[in-house]
Formats: structure tokens, sequence, C-alpha cells
């Protein structure tokens, strides 16, 4: 692949896969990462950013944010990896190269905790209005247990008698 | 004008049920049910082709109104997320009585396959009252239209009473709701 | 007097009953139409007891209770004014010289009373129908005020009786087909009044749910319901009037006006919608230039 090549030459390439034809995997340093996205985009005609993920490593020790980028004209994806430190996850916002990517930056801060610095509308509700834990996508975050404790235990399977079990609730409540 | 004055911030008065044309209100609730056109999951899928040429809910009276002020039934379509939630109990209180809750599919009934989910309720009845129960992931527009069967049949019969349950036990539905709405920024009452 | 009163509430109710009957029949022929059984032709009787029957307790102001009120009066002064069976003393209403000029004052209310009491409503969706709605008034009333002028102009009468009487003797004494360019306008622009469906801006459910009435219920929402049908049997029966030759009887009188209402429900299941301006800028060329056609023609006759 020839823009392997020109990357290559230009930046810190630490991994690369050529997935199909059309679909390439570059890993990258965080240093590295601002001046490749728009080398990416006004250089090689990557000018879509279709989404940023992320994924947690838990074992490593680290977040992995990946750049989803789709060139119109070559029909071609190039998906930039980028790992950062898990513990103190911190980044850069790239909204000024693509506005759309606020929201999904936004996004990965209220599921992961990843802190993006400049991001204008960092910490503002998406989805979770009023989350009172640690952010729900990290893999230490025991799902079961807190659904458990906040919206109760799961019913019983056979709920035949539901009205009468939830006036019971109620009498039981006004004893108290 | 006042802000305030736009919705009535004050419990509900005990509602009187009833008199001299109950059978013939009765009747006629059963047989104009207008649902407010609010989906809160995946299950609002089902619900067009219920409304439409395939299935025909019409026949049967209904329709799909476009606020909560002229509705009759609210659909809980699925999966109820907390956020969603906060909405549903505005939209269920901005109707005017009496008026009725089906929940369609597993999830409003023991959360389904979203159980272990950190934002989706288990139990719908804790938040809301419900009338008549569809089970199913997700239901099909037949078992959508024996639903509304049954609940004609409950409002015939003069038994689908869950608004008034609501009335009658609002403070323990209030604090189920505020168990998991943390920051109640609405205003107490709303209808 | 009294007794004239009496028959004249008598037509009102029975006028109320048979507007909702149609509106049954639109439904029950738009499912058939659609290819489905569609609810009873009572069904709109059903509703109507139902909504009137449930709890409001919603409270926005006076000008809020007033409006459906002002809405069923406009339907209601429009329909007394407009004679249903001529030359029968009970049927022909309070029906006098010039009454063609405030019937269409009377059909301008009842919109008018709906933007104020929308207005103080307070949803954001009630303004932007109303706006839409008075946009659209503005766009059908001028060819039906020209078609109206050249029948009176032709006619030399401004009642709805006179004209009535000049169509007398046969069916081709209608104006409809002696005035033919002015009927059509008027009947285009009777679809912009019906609000069916290429010039359904004001409701526009895809859009602003249900408009003006959103934070309207129960109680209130009967009268805009009896309101409605009310009004839109006054204006079937004016259009009887005015195109038809009236009505001898009453028998006659209920055929024509399903005939004039047959014209926007048949228009209404087969077309999408216009937007807004789109449906202000046909109602100002086409119909407008067909009307003066007609206009034209009775000027030069003279």
């Amino acid at each position: 692949m020839e823009i392997l090549e020109r990357l290559r030459e230009r930046f810190e390439v630490l991994e690369e896969k050529v997935q199909r034809d059309d679909l390439i995997f570059v890993g990258t340093t965080g240093k590295n990462l601002i001046p490749m996205l728009v080398y990416l985009k006004e250089y090689e005609g990557f000018k879509t950013l279709v989404m940023i993920s992320c994924v947690d490593w838990i074992e490593e020790g680290k977040f992995q944010l990946s750049y989803n980028l789709w060139a119109p004209k070559q029909k071609k994806n190039i998906i930039v990896k980028v790992f950062i430190d898990r513990k103190q996850p911190n980044f850069t916002t790239i909204y000024r190269i693509w506005p759309q990517a606020e929201v999904y930056e936004r996004e990965i801060h209220e599921m992961f905790g990843v802190n993006f610095e400049g991001n204008p509308t960092q910490g503002e509700e998406l989805i979770l209005e009023d989350w009172d834990d640690i952010p729900p996508m990290r893999r230490d975050f025991d799902t079961l247990k807190y659904s458990m404790e906040k919206f109760g235990e799961r019913a019983p399977k056979s709920r035949i008698n539901i009205r009468r079990e939830i006036s019971e609730q109620y009498d039981e409540w006004r004893r108290k | 004008m006042d802000k305030k004055n736009y919705f009535l911030d004050e419990k509900p008065e005990k509602l009187t049920y009833g008199g001299v044309f109950r059978k013939i209100d009765d009747w006629a609730r059963a047989r104009s049910l207008w649902v407010v056109a609010y989906g809160t999951g995946c299950g609002s899928i089902e619900l067009r082709p219920t409304f439409t040429s395939r299935f025909d809910a019409e026949r049967l009276g209904m329709r799909m109104v476009g606020t909560p002020r002229q509705a009759d039934v609210l659909i809980i379509s699925g999966y109820l997320t907390v956020k969603t939630l906060k909405r549903v109990i505005r939209v269920y209180e901005q109707m005017q009585s009496p008026k009725y809750v089906v929940a369609l599919g597993a999830c409003p009934i023991n959360g389904g396959m979203y159980y272990d989910s950190y934002n989706a309720i288990n139990q719908l009845d804790l938040y809301l009252p419900v009338d008549v129960w569809i089970t199913g992931c997700m239901p099909r527009p037949e078992a959508i239209l024996a639903g509304f069967k049954r609940l004609q049949e409950l409002i015939d019969s003069g038994r689908a009473d869950g608004w008034k349950k609501y009335i009658e036990n609002l403070d323990w539905y209030r604090e189920n709701q505020r168990k998991i709405i943390k920051n109640w920024k609405m205003p107490n009452y709303n209808w | 007097m009294w007794s004239k009163i009496f028959y004249a509430f008598l037509t009102l109710l029975g006028g109320i009953a048979y507007g909702l009957l149609l509106g049954g029949i639109s439904r029950k022929i738009t499912a058939r139409m659609q290819n489905r059984r569609g609810p009873t032709v009572w069904q709109n009787f059903i509703d109507l007891w139902k909504l009137f029957r449930k709890k409001t307790a919603v409270s926005h102001g006076v000008m809020f209770y007033l409006a459906p009120m002002f809405r069923l009066v406009g339907g209601a002064g429009t329909f007394l004014l407009v004679p249903i069976v001529i030359d029968s003393p009970y049927l022909s209403n309070f029906s006098f010289g010039g009454d063609l000029i405030v019937i269409m004052y009377f059909m301008v209310l009842g919109c008018l009373g709906m933007a104020l009491g929308a207005a103080e409503s307070g949803h954001p969706h009630a303004p932007i129908g109303v706006t839409r709605g008075l946009s659209q008034m503005a766009g059908y009333e001028l060819p039906f005020v020209i078609s109206v002028v050249v029948l009176m102009i032709a006619d030399k009468t401004a009642t709805v009786e006179g004209i009535v009487r000049a169509q007398q003797g046969g069916i081709l004494h209608w104006h409809l087909f002696t005035h033919p360019f002015a009927a059509a306008a008027a009947f285009i622009s009777l679809l912009g009044m019906m609000t069916s469906y290429p010039f359904q801006v004001v409701l526009a459910p895809q859009e602003i749910a249900v408009g003006p009435p959103t934070e309207y219920s129960s109680t209130f929402l009967s009268y805009m319901f009896s309101g409605r049908s009310v009004f839109a049997m006054a204006k079937y029966l004016l259009f009887m009037d005015l195109f038809l030759g009236g009505a001898g009887s009453l028998l006659e009188a209920f055929a024509k006006t399903f005939l004039v209402f047959l014209w926007p429900l048949f228009i209404t299941n087969v077309f999408p919608r216009f937007r807004l301006e789109q449906s202000v800028r046909f109602f100002w060329t086409w119909p407008t230039f067909i009307g003066l056609v007609d206009l034209l023609r009775i000027s030069l006759m003279r």
C-alpha cells in the first residue's frame, strides 16, 4: 500500500495492518495523532470522520482510541489507533478538525471517563442523566450488581398475580 | 405570562368516577382509545403496522394523536431507560384521566434481555400503574391487537383503574421514581 | 319568533349530528380506499361523548377557555345564516338582505378565536399552526371572494336566498353550469377551507403534531370537534346554495350536501401535501385566474 509508505515517511507508525483492500489499521503515538489526521484529511482525501470509538484494555492498563476516517473519492477507510494511559486518561480534542467529533468525544467521556482537553461541551449529559457511579463502559464496572441495586431484583417469571402483588406493596408501604 | 401558570403544581384531588352515565362512559371509552404517539423503545416499530392498512387498529376505534393532552392510552413500547422514564412520567401526568398504560414486550415486565443493563429499568409497575401487559420480544401486531381487545374488556367492565391507583398511591410511586431519578427537575405534579 | 328560534336550535343540533355522521362516513371511505375496514360510521359520536366526559384539569387563562366557544359560535353562526330549504318557514334559518357578506365575515371568526386561544396555550406548535392557518386563509379567501362577487354581479343580489332563486328552473340554471369558471375557483378554494389533503398545512401531523389544538383536552376538544363539524356542514350548505341550486326539500338538501362533501374527500385521499408557501402560491395563481375569467366575462357582458 502506497499510503502506508507515505505515512511511514512522515510519522512514527507503531503498527499497521491491511485488513481488506479498502480498510487499513494504523497505530501511532499520541503526539503524532493530530498531524497525521490533518495530513490524511488535507493531502490524502480522507475528508470524513465516520466515528471515534474507545476500547478498554484493562489488563494492559490502556485505553485505545480509534479514529475511523473515510475517503469518498477512493472509497477507502482508514482507522487510526492511539493508546493512552488508563490511570490518567487525558487526551486532546480534535473537534477543530472535524466539528462532529465534539459529540463522539462527549459520549466517550461519559462512557469511559476519557478527558478530552479543549472540548467545549465536555461533561454535559448526553445519555446518562444524573449518573452516580464510575463510567459504565469501563470493564471494572459491575453492571449486574449496579442494576440489581438500583432497579431492584429481576421480577419473578410468572406474573399472573401482578396486580395483587403491587397492591400488597402499597399496603406494606403504608404500614411503615 | 408567569411560567408557573402552565402546569398545576399541586396534588390532584381524589377523582370521583361514576354517576348516572357510568355505563355509557365505560362503553364509549372502550371504543374510542386514542393512543399518544410516543415510542420509548424498539417496540414502537410494531405499532406502525398495527395502526396502518395491514392490521388496521382503527376499526377498534383507535387513533394515534400527537399530544398527551388528548390521549387515553400510553404505550410503553419496549425497554425504558432512566432518561426516557423521566419523559414518560411527564407524558403520563399530562394526560387527562381516565388514562391507561399498556406495557409492550418483555423489558417492562422483568427487564427482558436488558435485565443487567446499567440504564434500563427492570419493573415498570414500580413507577407507573400498568393496565395490560403484552409479552413477547417484540410482540407481533396480532398480539398487540389482542392486548387492546383485553384492555377494551377491562374498561368495559370498569376494571381498568390504574389511573385511580396512581392517584391514591401517588406517594409510593413518587418514592420509587425519585429513587432512580436523582435530579428531579420537574414540577411536583403536572396534570 | 320563538318558534323560529326553537326550529333554528333544532336545525343546529341536526347539523352537528349530520356533520359528525359525514365525518364518520369520510373515515370509512378513506379506510376502504386504503383497503382496510375502518371504524364504524358512528365513531365520531363515540369520540365526542368520550371527550365530553373526560376530566379537564388544565388551566391556561381566560382566552384558552373561550377559544373553543369562539370556534363553536363561529360555526353555528355561519350555519344559522345559510338557508337549508328555500321557501320553508322552518328550515330557511336567519337569512336576510346582504347576508352573504356577513357569512364571509363569520367564516373568519372561528379561526380568529382559535388563534387567540392557541396563542395563550403556550405550546410552541400552536402559534406555528395558527400562522399557517391564517396564511392559508389569506390564500383561499381570494378566489372564493372573486367567485362570490361574480355571482353577486350576475344575480344583482347579495343574499343567499336571491342567488338560490336565480337558479330555479332546471339543472342547467345552476351556477355550476352558468358560471363554470367561478364555480371551479370556488370549489378549489373549498379544498383549502376544508384543509383537505393537498392543502393540509394547519394540522400537518408529520410536522407539528396536531397544530393549534395541541394543548386542548377533553371537554374543550369536544366543543371544537362539534364546532368543526357544524362549520363543515355550513360550508357544504353554502356551496349547495351558491352553485347547486339550493334545495326544495330536506331530502334534496341531504343529497346535494353529500355531493359537495364527496369532492374534498376524494381529492384528499389521492394527493400528498403541499408546503405552506406552495399552497398559498397555488391559490393566488390558478383558482384566482380562473375566477377572474368569469369576472371579466360578467363585466363585459353587462
